[in-house]
C-alpha cells in the first residue's frame, strides 16, 4: 500500500501544494495564495480484492483544497479478500475542504470496506460529495461497508456505518434503490434544500435514493451547499496568467 | 422495599406505561405513507433493529455505564446525535425521553441528576440508561428492552394504520428481537462512546423527514 498525499498551507505569493502520487495520482489544476485545486485520478487498475487504497488529505490554517475526481471507480469481484479504502482528512484552523467525488461502483461479487475520517480544526468546513453505485448496469451488487465519521475539536458532528449487500436489500436502509448519492457539509450551516437533514451539530445531510445516478438532483446542491462554504473560506481570485509560469505536474514531490 | 430490576424492565417495556409512548410508530408510519409495501414491515422491523435499535442500544449501555460512575452525559448525547442525522427522529427520541424522564424522576430522583448538563431534553436511550443505573437493571435487559420497547411500538401503530391479525405483529417483534441476539453480548459490554453501533439506515432517515413535514399523519414518527 502506498499513501496517496494531498496537502495544501496558504503561502506567498502562491500556496504550498504537497502532493504524493499512491494509488491515486493528484495533479494541480490551479491555485492561489490561499487555495489549491487538485484533480485526482488511479495511478492503475482500481479497485481489485485486496486493493488497499490509503488517501492523506491536510488543509492548512485558512487554506482551501478543492478536490475533484477524474473518473469514477468500479470495485470489481473478489474472490479472496475485500478491498479496503480509508480516507484521512484534517482541516486545519479556518480552512475548507471541498471534494466532489465521483461515484464508486461496487459489481456484483466485490467486496469494498471504505472508511472516511474527517478531522476539522476550530472554524473549519468542508463539502464532501459521495456516491455509491450497487452493481454495474442488470447487476444486483456487491458487499459494501462504508464508514464515515467527522469530527471537530469538540466531538463527533456525523458518525455513520452504511452496511449493505446487493444480493440482500433491506426496506428502510438502500431497499430496492441501487444509488445512494450524498452532499454532507459540516462545519457550517448550509442555505436549507428540500429534505436535506440538519444535523445536530453545524452541517446538513443531503441524498438521492435511487434508480440511476442522473436522476439525481444533487448537483444543485453540491453547487450552493459548496459556493456558500467557500465565500466563507475567503478564496482569493486566481492571478491573472501573464507572466507567471503554470504549475508543474510533479509525481511523489511537492511544489513549492 | 424496591422494586425488582425484572419489575421495572417489565414496567417500561409495558405499551400501557404513561410515557407518550403511544404516539410513536417507529418508523412505521413514515414508512407507509412513502409506499413502503406492507409486506415489508417485518423485514422493515429487522433492519430497524439492527440499525437505529442498536444505535439506542449501545448509547444506552453508555448512558447506564456512566451513572454508575457519576461521568458527564453531555458526550453520550452528543455521540447518539454524531449517529441519528435525522432531525425528525432526534425530535421523536426527545419526545419519548421527556415523557420517560417525567415519570422515572417521581420514582428515581437520581435519574434527572446523573441526566444534568444537557442543554435540551435527553433522548430515550439515554434516559432508559440511567433508569437502568438507578433501578439496579443489568446491561443486556437494557439492550433488550430499548430494542422491544421501540419494535412493540412499531406494531401497535401498524394495527392502527393497517388492521390486521394482532398474532401477526407480535411474531414480528418476536422475530426481529430474535435477529439481534447475536449482538446483545457485545453491544451490553462497551463502555466508550466510540464503541457506540453507528448502522445507518438511509431510507428510513428521508422517510421520517418526509413524514415530520406532512399533514397526514396520526404519529409524531
Amino acid at each position: 500500500m502506498t499513501t496517496t498525499r494531498i496537502a495544501v498551507r496558504a503561502g506567498d505569493p502562491r500556496a504550498h501544494v504537497d502532493l504524493v502520487v499512491g494509488s491515486l495520482a493528484p495533479r494541480l489544476v490551479s491555485r492561489t495564495s490561499n487555495s489549491a485545486h487538485v484533480a485526482v485520478s488511479a495511478a492503475g487498475m482500481l479497485l481489485l480484492g485486496g486493493d488497499v487504497v490509503h488517501v492523506e488529505v491536510d488543509v492548512g490554517p485558512d487554506s482551501t483544497l478543492e478536490l475533484e475526481d477524474v473518473g469514477g471507480t468500479v470495485a470489481y469481484p473478489a474472490t479472496g479478500a475485500a478491498s479496503r479504502w480509508t480516507l484521512d482528512a484534517r482541516v486545519g484552523s479556518g480552512g475548507t475542504l471541498l471534494w466532489r467525488a465521483l461515484p464508486l461502483v461496487v459489481a456484483e461479487g466485490a467486496r469494498v470496506e471504505r472508511r472516511t475520517e474527517l478531522g476539522l480544526d476550530t472554524g473549519a468546513r468542508a463539502v464532501i460529495r459521495e456516491t455509491i453505485v450497487l452493481g454495474r448496469q442488470g447487476e444486483s451488487g456487491g458487499t459494501l461497508t462504508s464508514q464515515v465519521s467527522i469530527a471537530d475539536a469538540d466531538g463527533p458532528v456525523l458518525f455513520e456505518t452504511l452496511e449493505v449487500d446487493g444480493s440482500a436489500p433491506e426496506p428502510g436502509v438502500l431497499g430496492p434503490a441501487r444509488v445512494l448519492d450524498a452532499v454532507v457539509a459540516v462545519g457550517f450551516r448550509p442555505g436549507a434544500e428540500p429534505g436535506a437533514m440538519q444535523l445536530d451539530q453545524p452541517g446538513a445531510v443531503a441524498r438521492h435514493l435511487g434508480d440511476q445516478t442522473h436522476e439525481s438532483r444533487l448537483d444543485d446542491v453540491w453547487a450552493r451547499w459548496s459556493t456558500g462554504a467557500r465565500s466563507l473560506g475567503g478564496v482569493v481570485a486566481p492571478a491573472p496568467a501573464s507572466g507567471g509560469s503554470p504549475p508543474r505536474e510533479v509525481e511523489a514531490r511537492s511544489i513549492e | 422495599m424496591q422494586p425488582a430490576p425484572q419489575t421495572i424492565t417489565l414496567l417500561l417495556a409495558d405499551a400501557r406505561l404513561p410515557s407518550g409512548g403511544h404516539a410513536q410508530s417507529s418508523g412505521v408510519e413514515p414508512a407507509l405513507l412513502a409506499g413502503m409495501p406492507v409486506a415489508d414491515v417485518p423485514a422493515f422491523l429487522r433492519a430497524r433493529a439492527r440499525t437505529t435499535g442498536l444505535v439506542d442500544a449501545g448509547t444506552a449501555v453508555v448512558a447506564r455505564h456512566s451513572a454508575l460512575d457519576c461521568l458527564p452525559v453531555a458526550p453520550i448525547e452528543r455521540a447518539w446525535a454524531a449517529r441519528t442525522p435525522s432531525r425528525a427522529i432526534r425530535d421523536a427520541s426527545e419526545d419519548l425521553g421527556r415523557g420517560l424522564l417525567r415519570l422515572a424522576g417521581r420514582f428515581w430522583p437520581d435519574v434527572r441528576s446523573s441526566l444534568a448538563g444537557l442543554d435540551h431534553s435527553p433522548p430515550r436511550p439515554l434516559v432508559l440508561g440511567a433508569i437502568a443505573a438507578h433501578a439496579g437493571m443489568d446491561a443486556e435487559s437494557l439492550v433488550r428492552l430499548t430494542v422491544y420497547d421501540d419494535l412493540a411500538c412499531a406494531v401497535a401503530a401498524l394495527l392502527k394504520l393497517e388492521p390486521g391479525d394482532p398474532a401477526d405483529g407480535v411474531a414480528m417483534v418476536l422475530e426481529a428481537c430474535s435477529s439481534i441476539e447475536p449482538h446483545v453480548a457485545a453491544v451490553s459490554t462497551i463502555t466508550a462512546t466510540h464503541q457506540i453501533p453507528a448502522a445507518s439506515a438511509p431510507y428510513a432517515e428521508a422517510w421520517a423527514e418526509a413524514h415530520a413535514v406532512t399533514t397526514r399523519r396520526l404519529f409524531r414518527a
